[in-house]
């Protein structure tokens, strides 16, 4: 199948979905569940959690399909909605987060004797979702889907300063992490 | 082997960019499933709206009608109460003659009647223009002429004598036949004088005087009586501040009350006309309650709810924000009064203290702190009370209240009743 007509059912499957179709519904859902469910996991701790703010942001998307204007990337349009959702989510799981990211915290230096192998993308990533919360949304806005201090200071009611800060303070513990696994796995 | 410390910022940042694109997580055929019943119940949510909608547009129409009915009767009245106004001015125009004339021939009065201070007082009390049968003079004291036949109760002869007017009051019913001097005003004519001023008259009659000494204009004693005039006409403050505190008692039906919250009430207040008000703000407010776990909405993503879970203790940090319609049944000094309307609630903080049975030891949730937003019109509230004036422009308030729930609040989604007694002060700012 050719990009075109891929292109073209996939405007004939968000007419559908316009329509209320379940069938197309269904089939935009499970497309997109991969690449969603990945977006939520990085704002989150559990998959479970990762799934609901999925669920709640594809509620959304089929609310508001009508406002989705085709000549624009699905994806990045989705993907908002996502990190919108998962921020809201973060907002009001922020209180019963940070009891847990002492916890986290304090339990960094152990979680390191379970990597196993070379560090590879999986050791990379574990040790992302290993920074405390706050750290790890703010790094993750910024570093990887691409939000300025500014707006990330205003989603997350924080200052422009703190959003720096948290930024610097998920590198530095990161590189941290990585070292020592690094340092373990060469001894 | 990469070395992580010294590669620059954005060259690590995009390492895990890298990472986080191509990052994919296991499928789950399961899935859809949660969604699919999202879906259902979201297009379930919309089909309630869809029923409430008539209600709701039905009952925004209302008010409207409402309001706008208010705001023309309070044109309509305003406009009345104008026309009296204008007439009022031109009666104020004859007392301002009356006392002129009072003024000049005062000492001669209290000369003649050989009495200090009667006659100067009752001028210079007057106030409003009165009808005749307000003034409360006994008959039997008047001296009536015999000559003089019965004329109409509501006339009165003035004669003129040495530049005042001796006023007579005559029977009831029938013609007079004037003698010499005596000028005839037929038909209710206009008396100069208010209540007191009426029985320091009388007063002067025990003291054995059979005549009562006016100085009366003819342009004066001519105008058309009018039975009803109010000179000053009754005050109003429209815009109004009020200032309130009342301890909250908060409960989810069938929970018992648990502990005494506080409310701060700043509130605006305006007022329509003498009865109706409208009157919105913030209310500052600390609520406690506790609920039981059925009606508590334990959160899917944290599994069963516990059984040994006993109970909830709530403690709700929220602005009250108020949109009350009031109409007071009584006027004057105290005023009797019944408020309804519609409470919205924003929460500041929340916080929930879950309570288990002492011998469980899984806890993995024993307590959630944050806040879940605006609910608009989450509760009806009503209450009645009393106002009574204490200054020229501030009353104080005593104002018992019910508040039922219209939707669930908070992180719970628990149903709040909510009831107290706002005692509260209000100044008024101005017209």
């Amino acid at each position: 199948m050719n990009s075109e007509s891929a292109n073209l059912l996939f405007l004939e499957c968000i007419k559908k979905c316009k329509a209320g179709d379940r069938a197309a519904q269904k089939k935009l859902y499970l497309n997109n569940y991969l690449f969603g469910i990945s977006v939520c996991l990085r704002y989150c701790k559990t998959k479970e959690e990762a799934e609901e703010i999925f669920n709640n942001g594809f509620l959304k998307v089929f609310k508001n399909i009508e406002k989705y204007n085709p000549s624009q990337s699905f994806k990045n349009w989705f993907k908002r909605i996502l990190i919108n959702a998962s921020i809201d989510f973060y907002r009001s799981q922020k209180k019963h987060y940070y009891n847990q990211d002492i916890n986290t915290a304090y339990s960094l230096s152990s979680t390191d004797q379970n990597a196993e192998g070379d560090l590879g993308e999986k050791d990379l990533m574990r040790a992302v979702m290993e920074l405390p919360i706050s750290f790890r949304t703010n790094f993750c806005l910024f570093a990887i889907d691409g939000y300025s201090h500014d707006e990330i200071s205003k989603q997350l009611e924080i200052s422009v300063g703190t959003s720096k800060s948290n930024v610097s303070r998920a590198r530095n513990l990161l590189r941290k992490k990585l070292e020592l696994i690094s340092i373990r796995l060469n001894t | 082997m990469k070395d992580f410390n010294n590669i620059p910022d954005k060259e690590f940042d995009d390492l895990f960019k890298k990472l986080a694109e191509n990052a994919m997580t296991e499928s789950d055929e399961s899935a859809w499933d949660k969604m699919e019943s999202l879906l259902n119940d979201s297009d379930n949510d919309k089909g309630k709206f869809a029923l409430k909608k008539p209600l709701i547009y039905g009952g925004i129409i209302l008010l409207f009608l409402s309001l706008v009915f208010m705001v023309y009767y309070r044109i309509q009245e305003s406009n009345h109460l104008l026309e009296n106004k204008n007439e009022n001015e031109k009666g104020i125009e004859s007392v301002n003659r009356v006392e002129v004339i009072n003024n000049e021939i005062e000492g001669s009065i209290e000369d003649k009647l050989n009495t200090k201070g009667n006659t100067k007082s009752n001028i210079k009390t007057v106030l409003e223009p009165l009808a005749l049968n307000d003034l409360i003079i006994p008959k039997s004291r008047y001296q009536v002429d015999s000559d003089l036949p019965f004329i109409s109760a509501k006339n009165i002869l003035i004669n003129e004598v040495n530049n005042l007017s001796l006023i007579k009051k005559l029977g009831s019913t029938g013609k007079a036949d004037y003698s010499k001097g005596i000028e005839e005003f037929i038909g209710e004519i206009e008396l100069i004088a208010d209540k007191k001023g009426a029985l320091e008259l009388n007063e002067l009659t025990s003291k054995g005087f059979n005549y009562y000494l006016f100085s009366l204009s003819p342009n004066t004693v001519t105008t058309p009586v009018r039975k009803e005039i109010k000179l000053e006409i009754e005050n109003f403050s429209k815009w109004n501040v009020r200032l309130g505190f009342s301890p909250d008692f908060s409960a989810v039906p069938h929970n018992s009350f648990f502990k005494i919250g506080h409310n701060w009430s700043a509130m605006v207040e305006y007022r329509l006309n003498e009865r109706w008000a409208v009157q919105s703000g913030i209310i500052k407010s600390l609520k406690f309650y506790v609920a039981d776990p059925e009606r508590y909405l334990w959160p899917d993503k944290w599994g069963a709810k516990p059984d040994q879970l006993n109970r909830i203790d709530a403690r709700c940090n929220m602005l009250d924000i108020p949109l009350n319609v009031r109409y007071d049944f009584s006027t004057g000094r105290n005023k009797w009064f019944v408020q309804s309307g519609l409470t919205s609630y924003l929460m500041l903080n929340e916080k929930y203290d879950y309570v288990y049975a002492s011998n469980y030891t899984n806890q993995t949730w024993q307590s959630w702190e944050g806040k879940t937003g605006f609910y608009v019109a989450a509760e009806a509230n009503v209450s009645f009370g009393v106002e009574r004036k204490i200054g020229k422009r501030m009353t104080i308030q005593a104002e018992p209240f019910f508040k039922a729930p219209l939707a669930n609040v908070g992180f719970g989604n628990v149903k709040l009743i909510t009831t107290g007694l706002f005692i509260s002060s209000k100044i008024e700012l101005g017209k």
